[in-house]
C-alpha cells in the first residue's frame, strides 16, 4: 500500500485534478485504488458524483468506533474507492487538538488502506494539524505548483517545515498548470537550480478540458484521454511510479 | 460485493427485460462492449481448491490479471503485458507471495476461455451515478481441447460498495417481478460445464471408495487403473515440460504402480506381475534422471538463500550446467516416451485392466480388507523390525532401507485408505508422514550433497569452473553437511515415535476391526 498525498499549502494549484486523475490512471492500469477526499469543499467527492456526507462528519472519522471502509464508496470506475468528503471537515482541525487524536486519524487511515495498492489523500489547502496527520501517513506528498514566484516561495516554506520539523516525507512536486506562452512560466520551469528542491520532470499544461472535470464530473482521463493535459497525467503518473520506486529519503 | 447471474432460456425475452428494467430503474446506455477472459489455474486447482479464481482480462497490447475469492471480491490485481505463466512472473509485492504461496512451482494453465459480448446496462441515481452494474452478457467457452462452445445468454448484476440498498432494490426487481432465479454457479463453473470439464478433475492422489467385502483382484485392479489414469493425464504437461510436477506426479504413479504389483502378491498371474513390475521399472529408471535435475534446479534457490549475496553470482555456472544436463535428460526421457517399448507397454498395460478380474493367485477372490490388513500388518512389521534398531551410528544404507520400508507402508494405506474409516487411519498417518519427512530431508541433504561434488567434477574436468566457483560449491557441502547430522537427530528421534507400542496399538485396533468387517461382510454375500 502507498499513500499519496496531493497537497499544496496553497489553493487553486490543480491537487484535486491531480488526486482524482492519478487515482483513475491507477486504477485503470489495474491497481486497488482509494481516493480519501479530506478537503470540506469535496470538489473530488463532486468529481466522481458522489454525495458529499460522511454520517458523524469528522467527529466519526477521527474517533468513530466503526472502520473507515464503512464509509466508502465505489465510484464508476472499477478499481477505485472513494472515501467522500464531508462540510464538517471544515473543523478537523479542531478535533485534532491532541497528537493522540493526530495518530488515531493516520492509523485509521492506515487500516483502511490495507485493502488497496494506493491511496490518494486530497488535501485542503493550508498548513494545519490535519496537514501533521497527513505527513505522517503519506509515503508521498505530490505538490502541484503552478510556476510562478508566489508559488515557488509556498513551496520553499513547506520544504522549510518539513525540515524544521523534521519530517521525512518525500516530497514530489510537479510543475502544473503550465502555460508556455508566459515568460514568467518558461522561466521558472526553466531553472530548476531556482526551486528549494527537485521538481518532477512531466508539467501539466493548463487546459480548459481540467476545468471541463467538474462540468462533466468525470476524470479527464476518462473522458479525453488524448488531450494533452490528460496525456500530462499518464506522463507524471509514469513518472511517479518510477520515482517510488527509488529508496525512501533518509530520515536523518 | 457478490454478484448475482440470472441465467436465460429461450422463454425469456432479453429485449423485453431490458425494457421492463428501464421502466423501473434509470439506465445509463453506454453501448455493448467486447471481452476475453482466461481463467488460469494450476494443473491440480490449487487456486480453486483455495477458494479463489485467477482470470486475465484481455486488453489493448496487455491484461488485467485478477485473483477473486468465489464471491467476486477481488483479492489482488496487476496490470501486465501478458498472462503469467508462473507466479513467479508478476511483479515483486504481495500478489506475487501469496500466489506463489497457494501455486508454488505449478504452472498456471488457462482452464476456459470465455468470449463475451456484453451490453452494459447499469442503473444510475439521480446524480447520474452508478448505483449498481448490470449488464446482458451473451458469449462463447473454449476448453484446453480448442472446442468453443455457446454460453446461456445472462443477465449479470454487481452490486457496489456503499449503494447496497440499490443493489438490493434491483435484486429484488430481477427476481419478484421478473422471476428471474438466481443461479447458484459462478461464471468459470458455468464456462467449465459447457466445454465439458469440472472443476477439481484432478487431484494427485487417488480417491477410491472401495469395499472391503469385494474381491482383491478387482479391487487392485481399479486401484492400478486409477494410477495409470494418473500417469496418462500428466504424460502431455511432462512431455512439454510444463512444470516439475507432471514428472514428478507421473514417477509417483508409476512407483505405486510397482510397489501396488510387488506388495499384493499372489493376486495375478506371476509371469504377467513380473513382467510388467520389469516394464514399471524400466519407466521408473526412465525418468529418475530429469526428475534428479528437477530437484537439483530446484534446491538452486536454497543454495542461494545459503549464500552471501557476493557469492550467489558464483552459483550462475552450477545453474547453466544443470539446465543442460536437464535438457539432455528430458530429450532422452522423450526419446524413451516415443519408444515402440513404451507404446507396447500401454498397450498391454490397458489390455490387461480391461480384462476380466479373475486372477489365479490364493488371494485374488479373497475379501481386500482381510488381505489389505495382513500386506500393511507386515510392512508396519518391516519398519518396526528396522526401526527399533536405529542409533546415531546406523549406517547411512540403513536408513535408506527404513524410508523405502515407510513408503511402502504408506503407499499401502493410501491405496486402501477408504477402507479404514475415522480419525485412526489419520492419525497414523500423519505420524508417519512427519517420520517419511525427516527420512526424505536426510536422504535428499545426503543426494544434494554427492549431486555437488559430482557436477563440481563435472564443471573442472570440463574447464567451466573458476576458483570462486569451486569454494562456493565447498561451501555449499560443509553446510548440507552440518545439517545432515541434525536430520539424523530428528529421524531417531520420529522413528522412536512412529514404533512405539501406542502407534503398533493403535494400527493393531484399526486393522483387526477391519478384517472382522470384511469377514462378515464375506459372510453376508
Amino acid at each position: 500500500m502507498r499513500v499519496l498525498a496531493t497537497y499544496n499549502i496553497k489553493g487553486g494549484v490543480g491537487k484535486t485534478a491531480a488526486a482524482v486523475n492519478l487515482a483513475y490512471l491507477a486504477a485503470a492500469a489495474g491497481s486497488r485504488t482509494l481516493v480519501c477526499d479530506l478537503d470540506p469543499q469535496g470538489a473530488a467527492t463532486y468529481s466522481f458524483r458522489i454525495k458529499m456526507k460522511v454520517r458523524g462528519g469528522g467527529k466519526k472519522l477521527i474517533h468513530g468506533k466503526r472502520p473507515l471502509g464503512r464509509y466508502v464508496r465505489e465510484t464508476d470506475y472499477e478499481g477505485l474507492d472513494l472515501l467522500p468528503a464531508d462540510f464538517s471537515y471544515r473543523h478537523l482541525d479542531l478535533l485534532l487538538d491532541s497528537p493522540k487524536y493526530v495518530r488515531r486519524l493516520t492509523s485509521r487511515i492506515r487500516v483502511l488502506g490495507r485493502d488497496y495498492d494506493y491511496v490518494f489523500l486530497d488535501c485542503a489547502p493550508s498548513l494545519s494539524l490535519v496537514s501533521e496527520a497527513v505527513f505522517a501517513v503519506a509515503d508521498a506528498l505530490i505538490v502541484p505548483t503552478i510556476p510562478t514566484t508566489l508559488s515557488r516561495r509556498t513551496l520553499r516554506q513547506l520544504v522549510r517545515h518539513l525540515r524544521q520539523h523534521r519530517v521525512t516525507v518525500r516530497l514530489l512536486p510537479f510543475y502544473s498548470m503550465v502555460d508556455r506562452r508566459r515568460t514568467l512560466h518558461r522561466r521558472i520551469c526553466d531553472a530548476p537550480d531556482e526551486m528549494p528542491c527537485p521538481v518532477l520532470a512531466t508539467e501539466i499544461p493548463y487546459a480548459s478540458a481540467v476545468e471541463q472535470m467538474s462540468a462533466r464530473r468525470a476524470p479527464l482521463c476518462g473522458f479525453a484521454r488524448t488531450n494533452p493535459a490528460a496525456r500530462a497525467y499518464a506522463g507524471l503518473w509514469d513518472e511517479l511510479v518510477r520515482r517510488l520506486q527509488d529508496p525512501p529519503p533518509d530520515p536523518s | 460485493m457478490s454478484r448475482h447471474t440470472y441465467l436465460l432460456d429461450p422463454s425469456h425475452s432479453a429485449a423485453g427485460i431490458v425494457s421492463r428494467l428501464a421502466q423501473r430503474f434509470t439506465i445509463r446506455r453506454t453501448g455493448t462492449g467486447t471481452a476475453v477472459r482466461t481463467y488460469l489455474d494450476t494443473f491440480d486447482w490449487r487456486l480453486y481448491r483455495d477458494s479463489g479464481l485467477l482470470l486475465s482480462d484481455a486488453r489493448d497490447g496487455s491484461c488485467l490479471v485478477r485473483w477473486d475469492r468465489f464471491d467476486g471480491r477481488c483479492r489482488q490485481r496487476a496490470s501486465l503485458p501478458a498472462p503469467p505463466d508462473f507466479a513467479r512472473d508478476l511483479p515483486p509485492g504481495g500478489f506475487r507471495e501469496a500466489l506463489q504461496a497457494v501455486c508454488g512451482i505449478r504452472r498456471l494453465l488457462p482452464v476456459v476461455r470465455i468470449e463475451r459480448r456484453s451490453e452494459r446496462l447499469p442503473v444510475v441515481d439521480h446524480r447520474d451515478k452508478v448505483v449498481a452494474r448490470l449488464s446482458l452478457d451473451r458469449g462463447t467457452a473454449t476448453g484446453p481441447t480448442r472446442r468453443r462452445r455457446r454460453l446461456r445468454p445472462a443477465l449479470r448484476l454487481v452490486p457496489m460498495t456503499g449503494y447496497e440498498r440499490a443493489g438490493a432494490g434491483v435484486r429484488r426487481f430481477l427476481e419478484r417481478d421478473l422471476g428471474l432465479a438466481p443461479g447458484a454457479e459462478g461464471e468459470l463453473d458455468l464456462a467449465l460445464a459447457a466445454v465439458g470439464r469440472q472443476p477439481c478433475d484432478y487431484a494427485g492422489k487417488i480417491e477410491l471408495s472401495l469395499d472391503p467385502a469385494d474381491r482383491t483382484d478387482r479391487t487392485m485392479k481399479r486401484i492400478l487403473a486409477a494410477l495409470w489414469e494418473t500417469m496418462q493425464v500428466n504424460e502431455d504437461g511432462l512431455r512439454r515440460d510444463l512444470d516439475p510436477e507432471f514428472l514428478h506426479d507421473f514417477r509417483v504413479a508409476v512407483r505405486r504402480t510397482r510397489s501396488c504389483l510387488g506388495q499384493v502378491r499372489e493376486v495375478f498371474d506371476d509371469t504377467v506381475t513380473r513382467y510388467f513390475a520389469g516394464e514399471f521399472a524400466w519407466l521408473g529408471g526412465l525418468t529418475g534422471p530429469p526428475r534428479d535435475l528437477d530437484v537439483h534446479l530446484l534446491n538452486l534457490r536454497g543454495y542461494e538463500a545459503d549464500l552471501p549475496a557476493s557469492a550467489r553470482g558464483d552459483l550462475v555456472p552450477l545453474a547453466d550446467h544443470l539446465r543442460g544436463r536437464k535438457q539432455a535428460a528430458h530429450r532422452e526421457q522423450l526419446a524413451g516416451l516415443d519408444s515402440v517399448r513404451y507404446r507396447r507397454l500401454k498397450r498391454e498395460w490397458r489390455r490387461f485392466l480391461e480384462a476380466d478380474a479373475g486372477g489365479p493367485g490364493a488371494n485374488a477372490s479373497r475379501p481386500v480388507g482381510e488381505v489389505a490388513a495382513e500386506r500393511i500388518d507386515r510392512a508396519y512389521a518391516r519398519v518396526r523390525k528396522r526401526g527399533r534398531s536405529l542409533s546415531a551410528e546406523t549406517p547411512a544404507e540403513t536408513l535408506h532401507e527404513l524410508r523405502i520400508a515407510c513408503k511402502k507402508l504408506r503407499y499401502l494405506i493410501e491405496f486402501f485408505r477408504s477402507l479404514f474409516a475415522g480419525g485412526p487411519v489419520s492419525a497414523v498417518i500423519s505420524a508417519l508422514k512427519r517420520l517419511q519427512d525427516d527420512l526424505g530431508d536426510y536422504n535428499d541433504l545426503q543426494v544434494q550433497q554427492r549431486e555437488l561434488r559430482d557436477t563440481a567434477q563435472e564443471l573442472f574436468s570440463a574447464g567451466g569452473a573458476n576458483a570462486p566457483v569451486m569454494l562456493t560449491m565447498g561451501r555449499l557441502v560443509d553446510r548440507l553437511e552440518s545439517r545432515e547430522s541434525a536430520a539424523r537427530r530428528r529421524v531417531v528421534e520420529q522413528v522412536g515415535r512412529f514404533v512405539s507400542a501406542r502407534t503398533r496399538a493403535e494400527l493393531g485396533r484399526l486393522l483387526a476391526a477391519r478384517a472382522e468387517t470384511s469377514v462378515s461382510g464375506r459372510g453376508s454375500s
